[in-house]
């Protein structure tokens, strides 16, 4: 089940136009069914050749996905409306996926300004396979991501954290909390679910400055 | 929910947004687990209304019940206990032992604090075995709303309306 929240956009990196795409609170089953049937093959194919090139899973972002999916499952099994689902969809098709927690572990805030302060924290937030600039060589749409933080974002004040998120980034995405969204980089963890991935935080601060700033 | 972002913020930073990967957190590259995820979620709200899964939420959520509405009077437990006219150590049991099923004149009281039936709070304790889908569907969602902050947020005090209302919905004449 899902409803739509607003109208937003995207640009499309072939025809330099912004698009008209939907967000959707929720997801259904044809956005799992566009993920198992139009993701999941290009990543596959991409991971062939990222082998037979001899470069890593991580140079162009498609590493596998980990066990801790089974921990999510158990725990979304236990407080199961502590998750929330927002999808982009555009051109036909689920161009983005978000997927946060707003209770519980991960949800308290490391930043020094604010610490322990709950925070909306981002389970997921991944991208449709031709839009990533590092795993094709012509990515179709541009600005799935921030669309998805500035939702993220949004649900926090909703949820009165004052505009708080927190996230793992994946490699090759941390110039873009870092220097696009201006989070916070508290570095990189040194155990647990996200070892080795860095840890990212948008303080209340930095919130009222990203949705204020504009060019 | 509202996008607290316009159309023209949108628009600029997009174009002035390093062409960059975006994505965190778990890698997502193919159904499989949000279909787990997805499954999971449907079973429990199935499985939600029966008695055995049920109770326990009840419990919690008579306990969230009177926490949250001392947290919105700013009431002590003494000071409820007094205002409704029962025994603060029974109250305080209600706050503390979900397995604790207060007695009925507790439950009257409490009712007609909330302005609700005794019947709607009655339903709440693991001593009942009657409780609607609508209900238990609020109660989950209600139970999973609150924080331990001091202060009830506008959200909270959103979701403690919402749930008083269907509280009250339930048929008062058998209160």
């Amino acid at each position: 089940m899902k409803e739509l929240v607003d109208r937003v956009f995207l640009l499309n990196r072939a025809t330099g136009r912004f698009e008209d795409a939907d967000l959707y609170h929720g997801l259904d089953s044809t956005n799992l069914a566009h993920i198992e049937g139009r993701w999941r093959p290009l990543f596959e194919l991409r991971r062939r050749e990222a082998k037979a090139s001899l470069q890593t899973l991580a140079e162009v972002n498609a590493e596998d996905a980990h066990w801790e999916w089974g921990k999510k499952a158990l725990a979304a099994l236990n407080d199961p409306f502590l998750f929330d689902f927002f999808v982009l969809e555009c051109g036909g098709s689920t161009q983005a996926i978000l997927m946060t927690r707003k209770g519980g572990q991960d949800c308290f805030s490391r930043h020094p300004e604010h610490q322990r302060l709950p925070l909306i924290y981002v389970e997921f937030l991944a991208t449709a396979p031709w839009n990533r600039p590092k795993l094709v060589a012509e990515p179709t749409y541009k600005g799935a991501g921030r669309a998805l933080v500035g939702t993220a974002v949004s649900l926090s004040l909703e949820e009165e954290f004052g505009g708080r998120i927190g996230l793992h980034s994946l490699p090759g995405a941390e110039v873009f909390y870092r220097d696009a969204i201006g989070m916070t980089d508290l570095g990189a963890d040194s155990e647990g679910v996200h070892k080795g991935l860095r840890y990212f935080e948008l303080s209340s601060r930095d919130a009222a400055t990203f949705l204020s700033v504009q060019h | 929910m509202k996008l607290h972002f316009t159309a023209d913020w949108l628009r600029s930073h997009i174009e002035h947004d390093p062409d960059v990967d975006c994505d965190a957190g778990l890698p997502l590259r193919d159904a499989a687990p949000l279909e787990r995820l997805m499954q999971e979620r449907s079973r429990h709200q199935a499985t939600a209304g029966q008695p055995s899964a049920a109770s326990e939420h009840k419990t919690v959520v008579l306990f969230k019940l009177v926490h949250q509405l001392r947290r919105k009077d700013g009431l002590s437990i003494a000071q409820l206990a007094a205002k409704i006219r029962v025994d603060a150590a029974e109250l305080e049991k209600v706050e503390k032992d979900p397995c604790y099923v207060p007695g009925p004149r507790t439950v009257h009281q409490l009712a007609e604090f909330i302005g609700v039936s005794a019947r709607a709070v009655e339903q709440l304790t693991a001593a009942s075995s009657a409780q609607n889908d609508n209900l238990t569907e609020a109660a989950h969602r209600f139970a999973a709303s609150s924080d331990d902050l001091s202060k009830l947020s506008q959200a909270e005090r959103r979701d403690l309306n919402d749930f008083v209302k269907v509280l009250a919905s339930i048929d008062k004449k058998n209160g």
